[in-house]
């Protein structure tokens, strides 16, 4: 329980601090948090139920900090996840090569979703909830880190894990 | 088993139904809930961010790293907070002597406000200031040099999220500097850097290098507020108007000082 709610408060602060350091970056950066999310739900047991409760979190916080209204993130990356959840009957996980695909599918998704939510709720919500096209970390350089990052965590816990054997 | 997967999945449900009902009641409240709380640590990594962009950082921490003394380190960061507080404070009055410089003070009813937060790529920047403060929604945003930035689009009590004029959500009604002939048309953001401006009839003598203002509007925003300059003129014959592209004099706002119009 504690390590979940230590999660839940990681991403949280994840966020807060990535909109704060990386404001004065001349490029845009990766998503670190959905990137963390992404690789909490990969490295979890199938049965265990909080990955969902991450997605949701994380889509809440996105919601409140990356944008305008409530529901674009809140339903996106729980879709995402459940597609990432039912991909491990039939993409296998311990290769790096796998990781970096899951991890672009579960990019698009999550952006073809966001995108699609957000113009849907655009045409019957009184406010403006209508995303452009490049959202937030989606630009070419921002992809390209998300890739690089996600391959260093894949690296970073096999190594670690050897070194823990 | 299926019993206890469908009390999670109605909670789950719930959990969602809640969170989008919150577009409709509460939701302004719980954003600023979270910035109020993130606020803090929000600064203090953004200033980590602006000293690490600042290659003086990178350097210093490099030095306190080979002599691994711990003291040293934090007062060399002490100082690098206050050399950048310093900047920042410089950079305050720089923008508020250009303000009273050019008398815009006199002209509008200003009030001096920090961006807190941005997404470029989304269109929107966050301010410091919001309802408790006086701004009213649909007030423009300018720079102390009278470039128009953006409209605030939401009010929360002490934030307030700004549309960018690059956005493509916002339009406004805009006229090209000439002595010779008055022409109005519509500027439109189309994300990035870039900006259009439309609907100008055909015969109007559009060239690159003219200035684009704001035109009178009802009420949102005053005449004559910098918008852009003309960078290539789009014609065809078969429409009855012509375009511009046009390059937009403010783009990155880093941590400039900006202007609420809060009369004109």
């Amino acid at each position: 329980m504690k390590k979940k709610i230590f999660w839940l408060i990681f991403i949280y602060l994840l966020i807060v601090v990535q909109i704060g350091f990386f404001r004065s970056f001349p490029i845009s950066v990766p998503n670190f948090a959905l990137i963390t999310i992404f690789s909490l739900i990969v490295f979890r047991k199938i049965e265990d139920r909080f990955s969902l409760l991450l997605a949701l979190w994380g889509g809440f916080l996105f919601d409140i900090f990356f944008y305008p209204g409530f529901g674009i993130g809140t339903l996106s990356l729980p879709i995402a996840t459940i597609v990432l959840e039912r991909s491990r009957h039939w993409i296998p996980q311990n290769k790096l090569s796998w990781f970096i695909a899951k991890l672009m599918l579960f990019f698009a998704i999550y952006y073809i979703g966001s995108n699609g939510i957000s113009l849907i709720l655009d045409s019957f919500l009184v406010q403006n909830m209508e995303i452009p096209l490049i959202s937030y970390g989606y630009s070419f350089y921002s992809i390209i880190g998300s890739l690089l990052f996600g391959g260093i965590i894949f690296v970073g816990r096999r190594q670690w894990r050897k070194i823990v054997r | 088993m299926i019993k206890k997967n469908t009390k999670k999945n109605l909670i789950f449900s719930f959990a969602i139904l809640i969170i989008f009902s919150l577009n409709f009641l509460g939701g302004e409240m719980v954003k600023n809930c979270f910035y109020f709380f993130s606020n803090p640590l929000q600064k203090k990594a953004q200033q980590a961010g602006e000293g690490l962009g600042n290659l003086n950082y990178l350097f210093s921490t490099k030095k306190v790293l080979q002599e691994k003394n711990e003291e040293l380190e934090k007062e060399k960061n002490q100082l690098l907070w206050q050399q950048s507080e310093k900047i920042r404070l410089e950079k305050e009055n720089q923008a508020l002597r250009e303000v009273l410089n050019t008398g815009l003070d006199k002209e509008f009813e200003l009030s001096s406000v920090q961006i807190v937060a941005e997404n470029l790529e989304a269109g929107w920047i966050l301010i410091n200031k919001g309802k408790e403060q006086g701004l009213k929604e649909n007030s423009a945003i300018i720079t102390s040099d009278k470039i128009f930035v953006g409209q605030i689009e939401a009010l929360y009590s002490n934030r307030s999220r700004v549309r960018l004029l690059t956005s493509p959500e916002l339009s406004i009604k805009a006229k090209i500097l000439n002595d010779d002939k008055e022409g109005i048309g519509v500027v439109n953001g189309k994300g990035q850097k870039r900006l259009k401006l439309e609907l100008i009839p055909l015969e109007y003598p559009l060239s690159p290098g003219q200035v684009i203002v704001t035109s009178i509007s009802e009420g949102e925003y005053p005449s004559g507020l910098i918008v852009g300059q003309i960078q290539k003129v789009i014609k065809n014959n078969l429409e009855s108007f012509q375009e511009a592209i046009l390059n937009s004099f403010y783009y990155r706002p880093n941590s400039e000082l900006l202007f609420v119009i809060l009369n004109f």
